[in-house]
């Protein structure tokens, strides 16, 4: 049943768990995993009233049952492949099994044997320490790993219970800490696992109450996206779509298959049906997931955030917070260059994860002009421009290892944003803002080492964006690094933006509604 | 160090010489396992010029050997105030720079071998799979206090994805 939240008045959001592991399992899955998440947007006051959940330091294992809940699926699949003849003509009828149920049989009970030794393994080897200190998970076995999670990156605590967990009284706890690194307690008994979320949420609020917050951002209001006044930013219209899609990448092929049919009907002499279902079929669901998933797509500002609608048949809807946006990246193919159209892609926290495909994740804009990107661009990073931002080139000697893109390899960053220029029939843009950056690093190739260059990596949460510069002089490439270091430091101290604590994870809704 | 590469503070801190000592122990464990691959084979097959692949390869092997140390010398980590550091390779040479605010998780690990040697490798896991980066051989008691270190100054900077 759900759990109570800890704090009544924050907004409760239902987390839809990773997908189950006994998909046979249970009628309504979405009970056992709704948990408070916790809105901090709305409450910037430190908490004091917090029910004070306090752990003796000591050093805790696992569930004893892990074994056996580890082995569940495979000894249900054994029931499945013996029980129902047992069932049917009793035991008698194993015996006249062939010799192939004897093998599948086997395999599935050696299965579950392993999963058992190795449960049992797991739960011997394993031990964790959550106090006010530290959250660290060990393992000892044959290597001897222990990770150490720190409070304040933890975003949300999920707790899953599949059916052969519930029937033990076990959960599954899964620290997400965002981006990479993840970790999964199995199994704890199910009050361990409500305790120790409880714990490590009321860590995490402390670490970041205890943090500067801003002192005013807008607050984010609680109603819907839908209810919000809603300011139109940017909508693609049919035509645009459709001369987006064919005038792309895909024309060669498009104009190859209208070749290739035409000539196989002259060389034949009869119209070859085999050729046209191939070419239909490959290149039409192509084009269709591309008209039809990005039909009427629109681009909506609500008050803390943007709102997408897309879809002819299924229509999506989603939402996203504009502080939630890592990187940008403005995309044109080589074709796209006669029509003037780009693409607008995001790396979004919490949003490659998600159910949407690789093909339309973070597309914040299908086609659209010039004008529509810079809007698409001013609607989450008020007060950029692009032009503004100075460009450098690379030195002459690149030429040797970019002999192509030598002049569109472009590279530049101002007080807020870094930018490169990629591509030579292809034409790449991306966007990185400096307190967005993870990390920053250099590599150099033994070529680059003979001509004194060196390129300069920045890294940001995973997705479809990357940015690097490529080939900088050896000198400019160390000075970037530093200076971008502290450009960096000085926008994640910066009060007057708001830090990613101050406006909390807010969930992107992903939700496909369906038309009656 | 060249200037591209130059370290942050006063120098570059070196990995725990037991780390060299772990690289020459599986080069000589491992390759004479390819080594034997090649030349068994045309030892058995009677082939007259089998000891060319030999001598081949036992110059690989070498050259192996004097590769890991030049390697090793190439490890280098530092901690500034706000940012932990780390340069490595030899052909192909990075520099990384992690800021602790971004640290989401700190592993330390220690394989089956890098236990008999009292090593562990920490691991700095940030919200970039890219910028995860990871220092061999350290001693175990560094390691851990490395991790406590990193993880504390981290929660105090604490500055969110």
């Amino acid at each position: 049943m759900a759990q109570p939240p800890l704090d009544p008045p924050r907004k409760i959001v239902v987390r839809r768990g990773p997908s189950f592991t006994a998909p046979t399992a249970d009628p309504h899955p979405t009970h056992d995993l709704a948990e408070p998440a916790l809105d901090r947007g709305d409450h910037p006051a430190v908490d004091t009233e917090e029910p004070a959940v306090t752990l003796a330091k000591e050093v805790e294992r696992p569930h004893p049952l892990t074994g056996i809940a580890r082995s569940w699926i495979a000894l249900f699949g054994l029931v499945v492949v013996f029980g129902r003849d047992v069932a049917e003509r009793g035991f008698a009828s194993i015996a006249e099994m062939g010799p192939f149920s004897w093998i599948v049989g086997g395999l599935v009970l050696a299965v579950v044997i392993f999963n058992l030794v190795w449960g049992i393994i797991e739960w011997r080897t394993t031990t964790f320490i959550a106090d006010d200190e530290e959250f660290r998970i060990e393992r000892d076995f044959l290597s001897r790993d222990s990770a150490r999670i720190s409070y304040a990156k933890i975003q949300s605590v999920d707790i899953e219970r599949s059916l052969p967990a519930r029937l033990l009284g076990l959960s599954s706890v899964t620290i997400d800490v965002g981006g990479a690194g993840g970790k999964r307690l199995e199994f704890l008994a199910k009050e361990r696992a409500e305790v120790l979320r409880d714990h490590l949420l009321v860590r995490m609020r402390q670490l970041a109450s205890s943090a500067p917050l801003p002192s005013d951002d807008g607050s984010p209001s609680e109603t819907p996206p839908e209810a919000q006044a809603a300011h139109r930013v940017v909508s693609v219209a049919p035509f645009t779509l459709v001369k987006g899609v064919l005038v792309s990448s895909l024309l060669p092929w498009l104009l190859g298959a209208v070749a290739l049919i035409g000539v196989s009907t002259w060389l034949d002499g009869g119209f070859s049906f085999a050729l046209l279902g191939a070419a239909v079929f490959g290149l039409g669901g192509y084009l269709w997931s591309q008209i039809a998933g990005n039909w009427n797509f629109h681009l909506d500002r609500v008050t803390d955030g943007l709102h997408m609608t897309r879809g002819l048949l299924t229509t999506t809807s989603q939402s996203l917070k504009a502080d939630r946006i890592q990187a940008v990246s403005i995309h044109q193919d080589y074709l796209q260059r006669l029509t003037g159209l780009y693409r607008v892609r995001v790396t979004v926290l919490g949003f490659h994860g998600g159910e949407s495909s690789g093909q339309t994740s973070g597309m914040v804009l299908p086609y659209g002009t010039r004008d529509d990107v810079t809007r698409v661009l001013a609607a989450f990073w008020p007060g950029i421009n692009l032009d503004a931002i100075p460009l450098h080139g690379q030195p002459a000697r690149a030429r040797w290892l970019t002999p192509l893109g030598f002049h569109r390899h472009l590279w530049g960053a101002d007080d807020q944003t870094v930018i490169a220029h990629h591509g030579w029939l292809e034409h790449t843009i991306s966007l990185v803002p400096h307190r967005r950056m993870q990390s920053i690093g250099i590599s150099q190739g033994p070529l680059q080492r003979k001509l004194g260059v060196a390129s300069v990596n920045l890294h940001t949460t995973d997705g479809p964006v990357s940015l690097s510069l490529y080939h900088l002089d050896s000198s400019d490439a160390r000075r970037f690094l530093d200076d971008q270091r502290s450009r960096a430091l000085i926008a994640r101290n910066d009060p007057s933006e708001p830090g990613y604590l101050a406006v909390l994870p807010a969930p992107l809704f992903d939700e496909p509604i369906h038309p009656a | 160090m060249e200037e591209l590469f130059r370290p942050p503070a006063a120098n570059w801190l070196p990995l725990s010489p037991s780390y060299l000592k772990l690289k020459y122990l599986m080069i000589a464990i491992t390759w004479p396992i390819f080594g034997a691959a090649i030349v068994v084979p045309l030892v058995l097959l009677d082939i007259s010029w089998w000891w060319a692949p030999l001598a081949a390869f036992l110059v690989f092997w070498l050259w192996r050997f004097i590769r890991a140390s030049r390697v090793y010398k190439r490890w280098g980590y530092a901690e500034t105030d706000d940012d932990i550091y780390l340069t490595r390779g030899l052909l192909w040479r990075e520099l990384t720079c992690v800021p602790y605010g971004r640290m989401q998780l700190v592993n330390v690990s220690s394989g089956p071998i890098e236990r008999q040697f009292g090593l562990a490798s920490v691991e700095l896991v940030t919200s970039s799979t890219s910028g995860t980066i990871t220092i061999p051989g350290l001693a175990r008691p560094d390691a851990v206090a490395m991790r406590d270190r990193l993880i504390e100054r981290g929660e105090l900077l604490q500055a969110g994805i």
